[in-house]
């Protein structure tokens, strides 16, 4: 109804019920994309706590952690592809379970064969050189995935029903759910496995004090084979719901993540594996409420895609004002 | 006759003369070749500017291609149609179109780069080794996502579609890339472009030659062997990494420079991370530190996976299309940093007493007795 | 300046880690033209003591003055501008450089030539070049090291490596030259030429603090000694008194060990 055609008065009634629909309006924009962000959160915590963990133990970033999410995609993928063709009454839910099986195991052995070939002949040697040859092992591993599988983008075929479902004026994919359900799962089990089994006594030990460690028994060698392991088993998870949750598997898409994973395990203090699930979540919540909001703020100038960036000025940000991370203690500065 | 016995004076001017005449050997198999080696000799001064980065003062910058983008795209923007395009406003000034010289563009492009390297370097000085690189990375990133995307809401870089009619390098109102004939001969634009960047890069390598035997470069290199003894002795270890990064940034921007003349097209994916993670293997592969390694590591670099497509003809009808020359180089570059790292780590080409470092007895029974 | 101006004084020097309180009320005095010891058992706190003086770590609580002056190193640089020098208990030299390189960066804060002289190689940068080869190499003479002026450091001997230190430092032109533990490692023929360049260093002019723990090389080279135990000052003197202190006895060899005289 036109303005003019209302009576003149504006009482305190009307005035709150606009202001009210602007508020819903911005809580519902708030709500989805802290829900978003808590999934996204999720996958970067996955991911992160596989770069803690071997930060933790050998002092080293595993630059190559990001091409492991990726490799657990794609074995996924071809593992779901084999299974589509030779034997296509197999129920999805079964192919995706059992992909996700293999590929955890793929880039556990990967991960731990890295570690023996690439790191391990270089423990002594400067610090620059392990990161050197990270990066050449990122970047092999992309390329050998480009040679194998050429750099298509293939899409994968999600086993999970793709109806939303709607929470109040929210929405919520089963995809996204399984997300969230699976992550705390893990997080469950990766808790159980380093506060009440002896592995996790060894490799908590190990990255305490590898040399008081070996000399208590440890066999400082295998503790870090299994923690590559382990990082990569939550990796490969973390890629192939990633893969279900974006549709979409190539060779390149482990760069970014990694990156970001890694944002996440210096924000919430490296080394540190509940800071690492903390920064994941806090990054993720940044992402996307940043984006969310990123065209609002700047008056359109800035559209979604910076949000990339986000990662980068919140790491940046963090190792120049507070390199200790949210939970961790100093590290990041000169030795 | 053998090569290495001979008078090191004479084994220099040999080489000085296949320098010389390389291009026209190779323009026997066409101009394909001389374009390789137009490209590498840009690649030799982006890997000596990242020399001083990495290979002086030891600070491993993944994101060295910002600076080469840097100047790149200012030279785009300064002798392109580009700018008039998008503000026609200042079409009126220049009625015969934006021809910035390119002796005007490179210094200015120097400093801008300069500039911008102290600022991206500033953030990053107490940081040790691997946080360094990954801050370095992060900022090569977020440039690349600017030039990427800065065509709105002004359209200044064109965005993923790139600028093209890029002025070419012109000398004496001449421009490069247009044949020329002199002394009865026909000199195609390649060949041209050849010798025109030969010349900067002798300039170059004398320059960072000198910087390496100076009060700075011995600065540079205590901070890259010991930070903190380096301290000890006094050094202003904050103002020398800046001097560094600038230093390094501005031989990026020149090489930039370069590249968008002579490519007349520039698009974001040439400044993606991989091509920071060529330059970086280059120095490495090279030897780290030591200049005729560097330019050795960015010739075999730059030249080697463009040599292999031509040789790898019948590898490819096995592989299908899978197999390119980036893919090539990718897998050369991934290979390099692993095998170089693990049997060789001072490079193909490093100082002299370097190679000795490994086995020398006395410094290992040093070594023993600290512990 | 006097001559019974100290050239260091500290006094209540406190440095503590989280809980734990490294250096407590820590007095120092050091007269121009001695040799003064630091000594103690291990843990007393003496490196600690040491990095305070030399700018690397910040301390709590203390006064501090050197050369009559109040001296506040805001940085390890600001340190070797007021006049004081320093080498490293684990060695730590510029490896990949040679042995004249290592010299020269050591007269890096008394040379100028930047970038510019760098590049262009004008007059006024070659002969400062010129004349910083020349220094360094009479530094390198003066700890007898002159044949290896062209070695890359890594490949110098233990002791060599040591003496080579020292000429870094001493190339800075310091008032008071800090020697940690630089007998460490050593033979005795090694200590011998060690302890023959202390006493050089000190007939030229220059103030030594030393850590050490040869009780020997101490005793014979020092003329004063400070004691630290526990963080502690217990005691500071000429060789033959604190030999003779109960206090000190007891730090070394355990509580009990001195029949208490009280």
């Amino acid at each position: 109804m036109p303005r003019s055609a209302r009576a003149p008065k504006r009482g305190l009634a009307n005035e709150s019920r606009e202001d009210q629909k602007q508020k819903d309006v911005l809580m519902d924009v708030l709500g989805q994309q802290l829900i978003n962000g808590l999934v996204m959160g999720s996958l970067y915590a996955l991911v992160a706590l596989g770069y803690t963990m071997v930060y933790g133990i050998i002092n080293l970033i595993n630059f190559a952690h990001g091409e492991v999410l990726m490799v657990g995609a794609i074995t996924s993928w071809s593992v779901m592809e084999f299974f589509a063709e030779y034997t296509p009454a197999m129920p999805l839910w079964v192919a995706f379970l059992i992909s996700m099986v293999l590929a955890a195991l793929v880039c556990a052995l990967i991960n731990v064969a890295i570690e023996k070939l690439a790191y391990r002949p270089l423990r002594n040697a400067p610090k620059l050189a392990p990161l050197i040859t990270a990066i050449g092992v990122s970047i092999f591993l992309q390329t050998l995935v480009m040679i194998i599988f050429k750099p298509t983008y293939k899409s994968y075929h999600n086993p999970l029903p793709s109806d939303p479902l709607n929470l109040g004026p929210w929405v919520i994919t089963p995809t996204q759910i399984t997300i969230l359900v699976v992550t705390a799962l893990l997080l469950v089990a990766l808790n159980l496995l380093v506060n009440h089994t002896a592995l996790g006594r060894a490799m908590r030990a190990t990255s305490e004090n590898p040399a008081m460690a070996s000399l208590m028994g440890v066999k400082v060698d295998r503790i870090i084979s299994w923690t590559f392991a382990i990082g990569a088993v939550l990796a490969a998870v973390a890629g192939v719901l990633w893969a279900a949750n974006f549709g979409t598997v190539h060779h390149a898409m482990g760069f970014m993540p990694g990156l970001k994973a890694f944002t996440a395990a210096v924000l919430g203090g490296i080394g540190n594996l509940p800071g690492a699930v903390l920064g994941g979540l806090c990054l993720g919540l940044i992402e996307s409420i940043g984006s969310g909001y990123l065209g609002a703020l700047s008056g359109g100038v800035l559209g979604s895609q910076y949000s990339d960036i986000f990662a980068f000025g919140v790491l940046i940000v963090m190792l120049t004002l507070r390199p200790a991370g949210l939970l961790g203690e100093r590290v990041a500065e000169r030795a | 006759m053998n090569l290495s016995q001979m008078n090191p004076r004479i084994q220099k001017i040999l080489f000085a003369l296949l320098v010389l005449c390389m291009p026209l050997l190779l323009l026997n198999f066409g101009n394909a070749w001389v374009r390789i080696l137009d490209m590498a000799l840009i690649y030799v001064l982006l890997a000596l500017g990242l020399n001083i980065v990495v290979g002086f003062a030891g600070l491993l910058d993944l994101g060295y291609v910002a600076f080469f983008a840097l100047g790149a795209y200012l030279y785009a923007l300064l002798a392109s149609p580009q700018l008039l395009d998008t503000f026609p406003q200042l079409a009126l000034y220049f009625e015969n179109g934006l021809h910035t010289p390119w002796w005007v563009v490179m210094p200015l492009a120097a400093l801008i780069a300069a500039l911008m390297g102290a600022l991206l370097g500033a953030p990053t000085l107490k940081l040790r080794g691997d946080y360094l690189a990954i801050v370095t990375l992060g900022f090569g990133e977020i440039i690349r996502v600017f030039v990427n995307n800065m065509d709105q809401p002004l359209n200044i870089t064109n965005g993923p579609k790139g600028l093209g009619s890029i002025d070419p390098i012109v000398l004496f109102g001449h421009p490069l890339s247009k044949k020329i004939e002199l002394f009865g001969v026909t000199w195609p634009g390649v060949v041209q472009y050849y010798y025109f960047f030969l010349l900067l890069v002798v300039i170059f390598v004398m320059l960072c030659s000198r910087l390496e035997d100076s009060r700075i470069g011995r600065a540079w290199m205590a901070i890259r062997e010991d930070e903190i003894a380096a301290q000890a002795m006094g050094l202003g270890t904050r103002n020398l990494k800046l001097l560094a990064f600038a230093l390094g940034a501005s031989i990026g921007g020149v090489g930039g420079c370069l590249f968008a003349a002579f490519q007349t097209f520039i698009s974001p994916e040439s400044f993606g991370l991989m091509e920071s993670v060529m330059i970086v293997a280059m120095v490495v592969l090279g030897g780290i530190g030591h200049l005729p390694g560097v330019i050795l590591g960015a010739v075999l670099l730059a030249s080697l996976p463009e040599a292999l497509r031509f040789v790898a003809a019948p590898l490819q009808s096995i592989l299908g299309e899978r197999v390119d020359a980036s893919i090539l180089r990718q897998l050369l570059i991934a290979l390099t940093m692993i095998l170089v790292m693990l049997v060789r780590p001072q490079g193909l080409w490093p100082k002299s007493f370097q190679l000795s470092r490994q086995n020398s007895p006395k410094s290992k029974s040093a070594e023993e007795a600290q512990s | 300046m006097t001559l019974l101006q100290p050239l260091l004084k500290v006094t209540g020097v406190g440095k503590h880690f989280g809980g734990l309180h490294a250096l407590k009320g820590v007095d120092l005095t050091i007269q121009e033209g001695s040799i003064h010891g630091l000594i103690g058992p291990n843990g007393a706190g003496k490196t600690t003591l040491f990095n305070v003086i030399t700018g690397l770590y910040r301390a709590d609580e203390g006064e501090f003055f050197f050369e009559g002056r109040p001296y506040e190193p805001s940085s390890v640089a600001d340190v070797v501008k007021s006049g004081i020098a320093r080498t490293f208990q684990n060695i730590r030299l510029f490896k990949n450089m040679t042995v004249l390189d290592n010299v020269k960066v050591g007269l890096h804060t008394q040379t100028h030539s930047g970038v510019w002289g760098a590049l262009t190689q004008n007059r006024a940068n070659r002969k400062e070049e010129a004349n910083t080869v020349l220094h360094a190499k009479a530094w390198l003479e003066f700890v007898g090291l002159g044949e290896h002026e062209h070695e890359p450091a890594h490949s110098l001997s233990y002791g060599d490596q040591r003496r080579l230190e020292i000429a870094r430092a001493l190339a800075t032109n310091p008032k008071l030259l800090a020697l940690d533990e630089p007998a460490a490692g050593m033979n005795a023929s090694e200590k011998l030429t060690l302890k023959t360049l202390i006493s050089k260093i000190k007939t030229s002019g220059v103030t030594v603090l030393l850590i050490e723990h040869d009780v020997k090389l101490v005793m014979g080279l020092c003329s004063s000694l400070s004691v630290l135990d526990e963080g502690r000052l217990i005691c500071e003197g000429n060789p033959k008194d604190v030999q003779a202190n109960p206090k000190v006895i007891e730090a070394y060899l355990g509580v009990g060990s001195v029949p208490h005289v009280e």
